[in-house]
């Protein structure tokens, strides 16, 4: 984009610039998601295209999610925003053998477009049910981030 | 419509939910032998059923060419991604040209990022699309 330096948000800390939303997992609800992300990373000096480029994976880490969230459940975001890249995790709760499919086209373009994806799964005391979570990473051009907890 | 459907079952989910119609618009028209479909608004999760809908039922008319035209669009995600690859298969099948008509960051880059471009014949606008006979 250019070459002034990045816009206050990308210099407080990272949890300070964490955004948190619930939406009900269902398709009416998941624009919110990717347009907040979208929103932010046009904020931090992401270059446009990476701007895209989040904005379709974070859409399909939700569509994919939705496709085996318990019916009446909610989607859970958390996006940070760091000085090397963003986060976005979302999870839901799941059936506990519930698998995410990705064989698909969509998981394909999820993993193509975002600079990194983790699926982990934990099981609610009881085993009633379980809580399905994809975390992707969208780095800022140049940077080659990986985040300690990954 | 195709066999190659990723996101078939997701349709039946976003359908259920009976709204959308107004983040998208789908209107067909012909001009001469063509048939141009222009479409405007967010082709996601939620709209891309329409879409779907709206390219089967163009292509059960017999036409020399068809036209996609999405310079309207403001979000092009995955499985709108996902119609067009069904699209380019399903008029290969019938021998039907398939011209996308893009020429924003919205669709250009979807298209790019995913290796897809060169999959289409591209035109800068729907004259060009129209005008040039191969």
């Amino acid at each position: 984009m250019n070459h002034r330096s990045a816009p206050d948000v990308a210099v407080l800390p990272v949890e300070r610039r964490a955004v948190e939303m619930s939406v009900l997992a269902e398709p009416m609800a998941l624009s919110v998601v990717r347009v907040v992300a979208a929103d932010l990373a046009t904020r931090a000096d992401f270059d446009l295209d990476s701007v895209s480029d989040l904005e379709i994976a974070v859409e399909e880490a939700c569509a994919a999610l939705l496709e085996v969230a318990l019916p009446g459940s909610m989607l859970t975001c958390s996006i940070a925003l760091g000085p090397r890249g963003i986060s976005v995790d979302v999870e839901a709760h799941t059936g506990t053998q519930e698998v995410l499919r990705t064989e698909s086209f969509g998981w394909r373009v999820l993993n193509t477009l975002a600079d990194g994806v983790a699926v982990s799964r934990r099981t609610a005391p009881g085993g009633t049910h379980a809580t399905t979570a994809i975390s992707l990473r969208k780095n800022l051009t140049g940077e080659d981030w990986v985040p300690a907890d990954s | 419509m195709a066999e190659f459907a990723p996101s078939s079952h997701r349709d039946e989910a976003a359908q259920s939910q009976g709204a959308g119609d107004q983040l998208i618009t789908v209107a067909a028209r012909r001009a001469g032998s063509a048939t141009v479909l222009t479409v405007q608004g967010e082709v996601d999760m939620l709209t891309t059923p329409k879409l779907r809908e709206s390219v089967a039922g163009q292509l059960s008319e017999s036409a020399d060419l068809f036209v996609l035209d999405l310079s309207g669009l403001t979000f092009l995600g995955s499985s709108g991604l996902a119609v067009l690859v069904e699209t380019l298969e399903e008029t290969r099948k019938r021998d039907l040209p398939l011209r996308l008509v893009c020429n924003t960051r919205e669709v250009t880059r979807p298209l790019a990022a995913t290796g897809l471009t060169d999959l289409f014949d591209i035109y800068p606008d729907i004259d060009a699309a129209l005008a040039t006979v191969s």
